[in-house]
């Protein structure tokens, strides 16, 4: 009882200075460093995926560490920002984290944050598949040459670049354009989707009814103004000519999904939405990863992608796929071209 | 007797809201095996009524009746003539009208004409098929139409759980299982609007499954199957042609059927005539272009985990568009 009324005096006289400068004495340092080790091995109890190699994964991850890591922690090849790094705790120099923690541990920090560091927790709710790029990124980091190499090429945006093209840049540095192609197979091709659902997208991600965690501050600084242009510059784009994956196993089982559904099992056929006489609303799938779909069905499936009227819909049809269904249509679709759009003037023409 | 067209604009909800006098009633029946159902029922309970009523008057008499009386009860014949003469006299008959009473249904299943018409207990609404004259499957849903003075064999199937199927002015329930078809001859003998139900549990909307049988005079029957068989009606107006645009784009066509137009779904109701249905919904909705609307953007709350999405997107007057299409698709009566 003594202990609780001195420590609420301790508190209440405002003695204690909790000025950044002031450094915590080096006993009481070592003890929180104790905690915080401890508690990240003992919560970080998941798997890690063992594909954290694929150059998918890298690729990927060292994209979003530019945006969403390094104005904190610094790029692995410079100092961090000289105002972040007055932080304290300052955010931590990430090239060799991976010899610190292991890949469970690193996605479980990215996923969760710390508490009282100012590492905040991932921003994509329930968004697990997002962390696994930068921990693959974190766990390739020591090698600086090979970092330049990845990134290679990546345009930081400014606050002057006006024309869509110009505001493009960030968004083609991951998903590519009429020429080239996405960073990664888990990022989508945006070149010839329709605007409608390139701007429903980023409406979704802004006001947070889509959850990613690369994909929401992206939209969150964009207005309504910026994301119109943008819908239009990408869904007038070709789509790039060999984004189209190589035949496999699959194709047939997925085109027949795709044309004829699954009546039985109360599966609708893709095509009723997604094919060249759905509406503008409904994204085209051809030409799209593999990995991206496969992904984006699993979210649909386990309802993390589910919030908004349109994604309801996907979820409840998700749901009634099989596994290797969803691994069938993916397939399909990423072996299809996209399909010619309608535009609401030629279908006033016929 | 009431005239075809007369029975056709009665409004169903005022036949709703009388309900416990008879839509759904077995006690008043208007089709063959339910006529002798209900003798059988009537017979039954009256046998059981009098046995009743005999077996209270002797334990009375017994108890405080005059002692002469009582004497007389306790003779030995009574135990044999009360207790084992009359049971197997009785039951006896009553088993032997029972078993004349369905044979009568054998022998009219013997007498069914035409091809029948198959119903699937579907999750949780009936799908009606019907064979027109020319031999084609004639989709359609949630409504079973008879000609009066025809036995037709129905033929009771399901794709998911055991299902029963009971109109009770028409005949008595019969269960639908997965995997088998059981067969049920039906006579209409009036024409009339009657009412039926799901009469096993089968989930969560069980009680939201149900139909209506029209019977109709035999020439009325043909006339409608023929009309039925027929492509949907094109779309009368702007707001219609719209909805038909917009139930095609939106791919509703992935599920539902609309013969004549792009639309081949089979996963729910054939809509190529729901205008025309006494109901939406297996009988949970009445059928206008409101109720179309409720549907569509609030289905999982009318009946909860049917297989339908929601289709909150839709903007209102989209909702609108296709309601209206939807609710113009009949038979122009």
């Amino acid at each position: 009882m003594a202990t609780v009324v001195g420590a609420f005096m301790f508190a209440a006289s405002g003695f204690y200075n909790v000025s950044a400068l002031k450094r915590h004495y080096v006993v009481v340092e070592r003890a929180i460093q104790f905690a915080l080790n401890r508690s990240i091995s003992t919560h970080s109890t998941g798997d890690a995926p063992n594909n954290l190699d694929d150059e998918n994964l890298i690729r990927l991850g060292a994209r979003h560490f530019q945006l969403g890591c390094a104005p904190c922690h610094g790029m692995p090849s410079g100092d961090g920002n000289p105002i972040m790094q007055e932080m304290y705790p300052a955010p931590p120099d990430l090239s060799h984290a991976a010899s610190k923690w292991d890949a469970a541990e690193l996605g479980w920090i990215i996923q969760n944050g710390v508490k009282f560091t100012g590492m905040p927790a991932w921003a994509g709710l329930h968004r697990q598949d997002e962390i696994w790029p930068l921990v693959a990124f974190l766990q390739y980091l020591p090698s600086e040459e090979v970092y330049a190499d990845t990134i290679g090429g990546l345009a930081s945006p400014t606050a002057d670049e006006t024309t869509p093209a110009d505001r493009a840049s960030l968004c083609v540095a991951c998903h590519g354009d009429g020429q080239r192609l996405p960073v990664s197979d888990k990022v989508p091709s945006l070149s010839g989707q329709t605007a409608a659902y390139l701007r429903r997208s980023l409406f979704d991600y802004r006001a947070d009814r889509r959850q990613s965690g690369m994909m929401e501050p992206i939209a969150a600084a964009l207005d309504d103004q910026a994301i119109e242009r943008l819908a239009a510059h990408f869904s007038a784009q070709k789509v790039p000519k060999d984004i189209a994956g190589t035949a496999q196993n699959g194709i047939e089982r997925g085109r027949r999904i795709a044309v004829s559904g699954q009546p039985d099992a109360h599966l609708p056929p893709c095509l009723s939405c997604h094919g060249s006489s759905g509406s503008d609303r409904f994204p085209r799938l051809g030409g799209l990863s593999r990995q991206y779909i496969l992904g984006q069905l699993r979210l649909f499936q386990s309802g993390v992608r589910s919030e908004s009227g349109f994604a309801a819909i996907m979820s409840t049809v998700a749901q009634r796929l099989t596994p290797e269904q969803m691994e069938d249509v993916a397939t399909y679709f990423a072996a299809a071209d996209r399909p010619v759009r309608e535009t609401a003037s030629s279908r006033m023409g016929r | 007797m009431m005239k075809p067209g007369r029975i056709a604009a009665v409004h169903v909800p005022l036949l709703v809201i009388t309900g416990c006098s008879g839509i759904q009633s077995a006690l008043q029946p208007e089709g063959r095996e339910a006529v002798e159902l209900h003798g059988l029922l009537l017979a039954s309970t009256g046998f059981s009524a009098a046995i009743t009523l005999l077996v209270l008057a002797l334990i009375i008499v017994a108890m405080w009746g005059p002692r002469s009386w009582r004497h007389r009860l306790a003779h030995e014949w009574l135990i044999f003539g009360g207790g084992i003469i009359l049971p197997v006299v009785l039951l006896t008959c009553l088993l032997v009208y029972g078993l004349v009473t369905m044979d009568a249904g054998a022998s009219r299943a013997a007498r069914a004409e035409g091809p029948g018409i198959t119903i699937v207990g579907k999750r949780w609404w009936w799908q009606v098929v019907y064979t027109s004259t020319d031999g084609e499957r004639v989709v359609s849903a949630n409504e079973l139409r008879l000609p009066v003075g025809r036995p037709v064999t129905l033929r009771l199937e399901s794709d998911n759980v055991i299902h029963s199927f009971w109109a009770p002015k028409l005949a008595g329930k019969l269960d639908m299982i997965p995997g088998r078809t059981n067969t049920l001859t039906v006579e209409a003998i009036e024409p009339s609007i009657s009412r039926g139900q799901c009469a096993e549990y089968c989930g969560g909307a069980h009680a939201l499954m149900s139909f209506y049988v029209v019977a109709m005079p035999a020439q009325d029957f043909d006339a409608w199957l023929e009309a039925e068989a027929g492509p949907a009606s094109d779309p009368q107006n702007t707001a219609a042609r719209r909805g038909s645009q917009l139930f095609q784009e939106n791919g509703c066509g992935g599920c539902h059927t609309i013969r004549g137009t792009e639309a081949t779904g089979t996963i729910g109701p054939d809509l190529t005539h729901v205008g025309s249905r006494h109901s939406l919904a297996a009988a949970t909705l009445p059928n206008d272009a409101q109720a179309f609307s409720r549907w569509i953007t609030n289905n999982q709350h009318i009946k909860p985990d049917n297989l339908m999405p929601v289709y909150q997107y839709l903007k209102p007057e989209e909702v609108e568009a296709i309601s209206v299409y939807l609710e113009g698709l009949d038979l122009g009566d």
